[in-house]
């Protein structure tokens, strides 16, 4: 008990002497802002959140790194108290663990703060608690590798490294000085990833991802650990410990490896599908929900981001007639990190985990999409990614399309013309327009709405059915058009119509794909 | 446990080896309370001595015994620590740490209870070297003396019941060691000292028990009176030079001291016995310039 005590009582000797140091506190305050500075995101979904902790953990490995050298230095270069009941084993390891706790109670704190920052509360989606740990070994390897080194050195040799490797990492993340040293520093940094994780960036909420990313994370520690306490012993401790470190390594390996190959499938042609159940906690299919006649299909997890879908795309059908709500597309997510099982049955939008509702420039996407599978215009069996899309190079509904997308755009930013106008051509270029569609896409914004919702209203079933042209069209609106309709439109023209436009700013963007089927 | 054994200390057929060198050759000791005084020349074996008996070297073979105890068997071992002092040679501490924070430091690893037991007892030890206004001093601030008292200062603490002190004068000043005199007998009335050290007048000042080795041996073991008793006879002053051979060295008033270890008879007639110091004593039982030591003084 008594040594217990003492070994408590120098955890908390060192955690002061850490706190005071000039390495813990200011690193870490110097961390948060640059953490301010590059726009550090807390995001809204629980994999956006783990990213910046897992960030956040190395940034603190790197402080402990720095922090605990010196009282390393102490305790391997300046051992004068042979003689104390506690030895030499439980001076090191008070001192590793006092560092180790003092980290994770940052990045306990960090992570707090990042949780709460999100809005809605919780942030979406699920995470496996095996994932929860992670971080933390990560952080706790900073000062356990800074032991090792002090350890065997006898010298401030951690403290050398972080002055010279960390200002070249960060001024290598903002400034170009030199190719050969830019390449030199991103390879030494994806050398370092590598072994902080070999794995690629996965999803927290697949339970077979975080059993492995935990099992490497525990026997690399561990590893570290064993290597800690072994250090500067009796021979045949250290080749004891040395023997238990390079099997721990070894089995990190194995981890690794057979994580890469079953897990992530690196190298692999076909990506592996995973299905909702595969999440954690989940049994079956995440269900799907129906608002005002449009099925959303969220992700595990993500049902708090449905509400806001909804409100941007409910304004898309606003603009067309009823009928169209019966026409709408599934609004189905996909996950960022993995491929989730598509089981749809119908023509879809994907959105993905990425774009949490704040995140508005993924809005245009959204209507565009949205209005484009509502006018029918998907080729071949439904399919997520926008694999089904086809062009709609001198259909009326390709100028239909740029129009809603125009209207939900200007329901939002009525002033900024520019938005608008960038938007529209976006809109247009993601279905091959004829020079036609791009006249009339830019002349039919000054037709009256009440005048395009009547036609919308009258000609619903030919317009949506691709059974009427852009000419067509123009001749309903009365709007003149000269320009050809059965071709698609040449960068010229595209630098002519939105001439107000940077030139060679647009392009059709998949002029190589089938044309949406007409029903005709 | 052995009820034989009465002394703090106790030795038994204690070797040492590092590899083929023999640190320590089957040293035998008996020590209770009080300051013993370890003299030797350097490399005979003292800092090797107390180091095992601080519990830093296991004996290669032999029995030993500190405060009842068996430092050999791990629980035993720290238990001995918990009640031992231990000035090291050339201590070398963390030079950021202040004065007061190095022993603090020290304090938590000697177990001395909570926080502020802890530092009540800092602050003591702190004044008992004089060191007190310096405790907010970082390490490498401090002089040469200062450093040894403040590793006095770390010894002291908790009180212990055997006290080793590895060359615990070099670099006082005579004020300081006049101190650390009266500190080490103060202290002594309870506890074992165990003072190694080639100060000849610390242990005349301080030891009622004088260990001397000699190449891993033990080859005086008692009092320093009966040190000086083997001596007497042995040491004679008078005028000139004596010549080669004999260990001699002149004295302030040109006369000359010489140390006879083989023969009780004076080189001249003009030479007269005196009475020896314990320095001549000493010098006597270990030899000197590579002259062989007295077999009649050992």
């Amino acid at each position: 008990m008594r040594r217990t005590a003492t070994f408590v009582r120098l955890t908390v000797f060192n955690t002061v002497r850490l706190l005071r140091g000039p390495f813990l506190l200011p690193g870490s305050v110097l961390f948060l802002l640059y953490s301010t500075w590059s726009g550090s995101y807390p995001g809204q979904s629980v994999d956006s959140w783990y990213a910046e902790m897992s960030t956040s953990a190395l940034f603190l490995a790197a402080i402990g790194f720095g922090a605990v050298t010196p009282s390393a230095v102490r305790e391997a270069r300046h051992p004068v108290i042979s003689a104390t009941p506690l030895g030499r084993t439980g001076r090191i390891t008070a001192l590793a663990l006092a560092a180790v706790l003092l980290l994770w109670a940052l990045l306990t704190g960090l992570g707090l703060w990042l949780w709460l920052a999100a809005e809605p509360l919780p942030p979406a989606g699920i995470i496996d608690p095996f994932a929860f740990p992670v971080p933390f070994l990560v952080a706790a390897a900073g000062p356990l590798g800074a032991l090792l080194l002090v350890l065997w050195t006898r010298s401030y040799l951690p403290l050398v490294l972080l002055a010279l490797c960390l200002p070249l990492y960060l001024v290598y993340n903002g400034i170009v000085f030199s190719e050969r040293l830019n390449s030199a520093v991103s390879r030494a940094t994806v050398a370092l990833q590598q072994v902080i994780s070999p794995f690629p960036d996965f999803s927290v909420s697949l339970s077979a991802v975080n059993l492995h990313s935990l099992a490497y994370s525990c026997l690399v520690t561990a590893a570290l650990l064993v290597l800690v306490l072994g250090a500067r012993h009796r021979v045949r401790v250290l080749v004891a410990t040395s023997a238990a470190a390079a099997l721990l390594a070894a089995g990190a390996l194995g981890v690794a490896v057979h994580g890469n190959s079953t897990v992530w499938r690196e190298g692999a042609s076909e990506p592996r599908e995973y299905a909702d159940d595969e999440v954690y906690g989940v049994e079956g299919p995440w269900p799907c929900q129906e608002i005002e006649g449009v099925t959303y299909c969220p992700l595990p997890g993500y049902d708090s981001w449905v509400p806001s879908w909804h409100a941007a795309l409910d304004p898309v059908l606003d603009e067309l007639p009823e009928a169209a709500r019966a026409d709408a597309p599934v609004v189905w997510q996909d996950a960022n990190w993995y491929t989730r099982e598509f089981d749809v049955p119908r023509p879809a939008v994907t959105v993905h985990d990425y774009m949490d509702p704040d995140s508005h420039p993924w809005y245009s996407y959204l209507y565009s999409s949205f209005a484009r599978k509502t006018l029918g215009m998907s080729v071949g069996p439904p399919a997520p990614y926008g694999l089904d899309d086809c062009r709609g190079t001198g259909q009326a509904r390709t100028v239909v399309v740029a129009w809603v997308v125009d209207r939900v755009v200007a329901s939002h930013t009525p002033d900024d013309l520019y938005l608008r106008t960038d938007t529209m051509a976006i809109a247009l270029a993601d279905l091959a327009p004829s020079p036609a569609d791009l006249v009339l896409g830019r002349r039919i914004v000054s037709v009256p709405p009440e005048r395009m919702h009547a036609l919308l209203e009258e000609h619903w079933e030919r317009i949506s059915s691709g059974g009427m042209d852009t000419l067509e069209l123009a001749a309903l609106l009365e709007v003149p058009i000269a320009e050809d309709q059965d071709r698609i439109a040449e960068a010229a023209e595209w630098n002519t119509v939105f001439s107000d436009m940077e030139p060679n700013l647009y392009e059709a963007w998949n002029p190589y794909a089938p044309l949406c089927p007409t029903d005709t | 446990m052995t009820t034989a054994l009465t002394g703090r200390v106790h030795l038994s057929g204690v070797t040492r080896r590092y590899g083929t060198r023999t640190a320590l050759d089957g040293v035998d000791l008996e020590l209770g309370p009080g300051v013993t005084g370890l003299l030797g020349r350097n490399g005979a074996g003292k800092t090797t001595l107390m180091r095992c008996l601080a519990t830093d070297l296991d004996a290669t073979s032999g029995r030993m015994r500190l405060l009842g105890l068996d430092p050999s068997r791990a629980p035993e071992r720290t238990d001995i620590r918990r009640r031992l002092g231990y000035l090291p040679q050339n201590p070398d501490f963390y030079p950021h740490f202040t004065a007061f924070a190095l022993l603090d430091y020290m304090a938590v690893l000697k177990e001395l209870g909570g926080r502020r037991a802890r530092h009540d007892e800092v602050r003591r030890v702190l004044r008992q070297v004089g060191l007190y206004d310096r405790r907010h001093s970082r390490v490498r601030r401090l002089s040469g003396g200062m450093r040894q008292r403040l590793a006095l200062a770390s010894a002291l603490m908790g009180d212990p019941d055997l006290l080793l002190l590895d060359e615990p004068t070099v670099g006082l000043d005579p004020e300081q060691r006049i101190r650390f005199r009266n500190l080490v007998s103060r202290l002594a009335v309870d506890s074992t000292v165990v003072l190694s050290t080639h100060q000849i007048e610390d242990v005349a000042a301080l030891c009622g028990h004088i260990v001397c080795l000699d190449g891993g041996r033990v080859v005086f073991d008692g009092a320093p009176g009966d040190l000086l008793a083997r001596a007497r006879g042995h040491v004679w002053e008078g005028p000139g030079d004596p010549g080669s051979g004999l260990t001699s060295w002149r004295l302030p008033d040109g006369r000359h001291r010489v140390l006879t270890p083989g023969s009780p008879l004076p080189p001249g007639t003009a030479f007269r016995a005196v009475e020896p110091t314990l320095e001549d004593a000493y010098l006597l039982l270990v030899g000197v310039s590579g002259a062989e030591p007295a077999e009649a003084v050992r």
